[in-house]
């Protein structure tokens, strides 16, 4: 019940100060912005550019996996910062303003007031991408031929894992930096050094956690659920359970004021 | 009955000791005034009965079987903080479901609550709207909403006007029966108008604790002043031949005495006064203030 509580306070929280209006808005925009620029570009070329008469712009043409692909690149970059940008001082700045002091002297048992948040933040990542991809799935249907819609969901549910994945890091540097500021730099210092390790080993490493985009790109090609893909959900379900695990630890240790 | 013992609590930050050593016990039903100058150690001391941060050295013991003490207190931080997109009553429901009320029952105590507090009125209205006075009030409105037996309240008249000050002070006089209070002031007369018991902190350490009746006696000045109608020349010979009076001074019309025993000194004055047909204007046991009190302590 307390649980309930406090999830309640915060999804009404996101509806009062209209996040959960904007998020899958925003999102929205970033995540059919590429596939529908890409298939209007040569319009776009043709009545813009100085192009000289009788030039003749072939673009590749795209299939409709490849688009869709687009779209979930564009969410790996700017989905997740914006999940950053909205999540980064869910308790620093409740500490900083010292709404923690007075919350905290209730009885709660910081597992829930940890994970109500967590569960809050993640209702509202995993609305807005279903939201964003299933518009980007209207128009890759619409604009490059047929996915289907296996395929999509199955996209989405993988999909997901990634983004609660962003949400648990950020939670876990919230439980310890002491201004919001600091748990975004750090956040994203975190996700960049992955990429990093990604680019340089990952080809080694089939089940890193940034070889998700890979593998969910050749399931969209193949249009089966590879061995890879499904270790590399594991391992990222694994880094969540341990990241949540420690950020409780790590609440309950700290002295909060 | 005892329902806290503080144990030589030290509470350290680097080399610096905020608290050192502090001991006391909290009687049940009893108002408590937690006294100092500003940076003594009050609002760590606090911090540390209610469990947000925890204390170098020493502990605090809770006579009870509760695992989660916080469950049995409530408190009222310095500057409260709420969420400022809530209104009052959703604020006061929020805190009482997080103290495991159910949801009926909180809406009825959130409702006898505001009411009890004065802001009624403003229940809808969300927080960032109160005014100071208001969210002091909305503040001890929710320490109390899950009934603890021990109300902690850091400075809760400070900042507020004089006006505010008399309401929460009465407030926290018809809270006194339902619970034991431990509040922090350094405002002296607060603290003389409402507590039973007074806690003396000083550069973290305990230089007193005790009631005020005791304190009072305690730090009671043997002198007392004495003015006449006439020659009071006279009169102070007459003075310095009472066994009890050793000395007498006149300052401005007042004769100012020293005495061995106030009680024994004033009936020696008094039958005099009767005898010779005294003319005394006024008599004046010089009482001890708190703030006089506060002073000797300190400077002990």
């Amino acid at each position: 019940m307390q649980w309930m509580t406090l999830f309640n306070k915060e999804m009404l929280e996101n509806w009062r100060n209209k996040k959960w209006l904007w998020v899958p808005l925003v999102m929205m925009i970033v995540t059919i912005m590429d596939p529908i620029s890409y298939y209007f570009l040569p319009y776009i070329l043709e009545n813009m550019g100085d192009m000289p008469d009788g030039a003749i712009l072939e673009m590749p043409a795209v299939k409709a996996e490849a688009a869709f692909m687009m779209s979930i690149e564009s969410l790996s970059m700017y989905g997740a910062l914006i999940l950053i940008l909205i999540f980064m001082g869910t308790i620093t700045n409740e500490r900083q303003l010292g709404i923690t002091e007075l919350i905290l002297a209730k009885p709660i048992d910081y597992r829930n007031y940890i994970t109500a948040k967590w569960a809050a933040y993640i209702s509202l990542a995993i609305i807005s991408l279903l939201v964003s991809l299933s518009m980007s799935w209207y128009y890759t249907n619409l604009l490059f031929g047929s996915l289907s819609i296996q395929l999509f969901i199955l996209t989405v549910a993988f999909y997901s894992v990634w983004f609660i994945f962003v949400i648990s890091l950020t939670i876990f540097f919230n439980t310890f930096c002491k201004n919001a500021g600091l748990v975004v730099a750090c956040t994203i210092g975190s996700l960049f050094s992955l990429s990093g390790i990604n680019a340089v080993v990952g080809y080694r490493l089939t089940w890193f956690p940034n070889q998700l985009a890979a593998h969910l790109n050749e399931m969209l090609l193949t249009s089966e659920v590879s061995g890879a893909l499904l270790g590399t959900v594991g391992i990222i379900i694994c880094l969540i359970l341990l990241l949540l695990t420690v950020s409780i630890i790590i609440f309950q240790r700290k002295e909060l004021i | 009955m005892t329902i806290a013992t503080v144990k030589n609590v030290t509470k350290s930050y680097g080399s610096t000791d905020v608290l050192h050593n502090v001991s006391f016990s909290l009687t049940k039903g009893n108002c408590i005034a937690l006294i100092g100058p500003n940076g003594a150690g009050k609002t760590t001391l606090i911090r540390i009965l209610i469990g947000l941060i925890k204390p170098t050295a020493g502990q605090c013991h809770f006579s009870t079987e509760e695992k989660d003490i916080r469950s049995l207190i409530g408190y009222l931080p310095q500057h409260p903080v709420f969420h400022s997109w809530m209104t009052g009553e959703e604020f006061l429901i929020y805190s009482a479901k997080l103290a495991g009320i159910p949801p009926k029952e909180a809406m009825i105590r959130t409702n006898d609550l505001l009411i009890r507090v004065g802001i009624d009125n403003a229940k809808h209205k969300p927080i960032r709207t109160y005014s100071g006075g208001m969210k002091q009030r909305l503040g001890i409105a929710q320490a109390i909403i899950h009934r603890p037996m021990l109300l902690l309240l850091d400075e809760p008249v400070s900042a507020l006007d004089p006006l505010g000050r008399r309401e929460v002070l009465d407030l926290l006089d018809s809270l006194k029966t339902d619970m034991t209070v431990l509040f922090s002031t350094h405002i002296l007369s607060d603290a003389d108008e409402v507590s039973d018991d007074v806690i003396v902190l000083h550069e973290g350490k305990v230089i007193e604790a005790d009631s005020i009746h005791t304190l009072r006696k305690k730090y009671q000045t043997t002198k007392i002043e004495l003015t006449f109608d006439g020659d009071i020349t006279k009169y102070k010979n007459a003075l310095l031949q009472l066994s009890t009076v050793t000395d007498v001074q006149i300052i401005r019309q007042t004769l100012h005495l020293t005495v061995t025993d106030i009680t024994d000194a004033r009936k020696e004055i008094l039958e005099s006064v009767r005898d010779f047909a005294w003319e005394l204007t006024s008599f004046i046991i010089n009482r001890t203030s708190l703030e006089d009190l506060f002073m000797k302590a300190v400077q002990q």
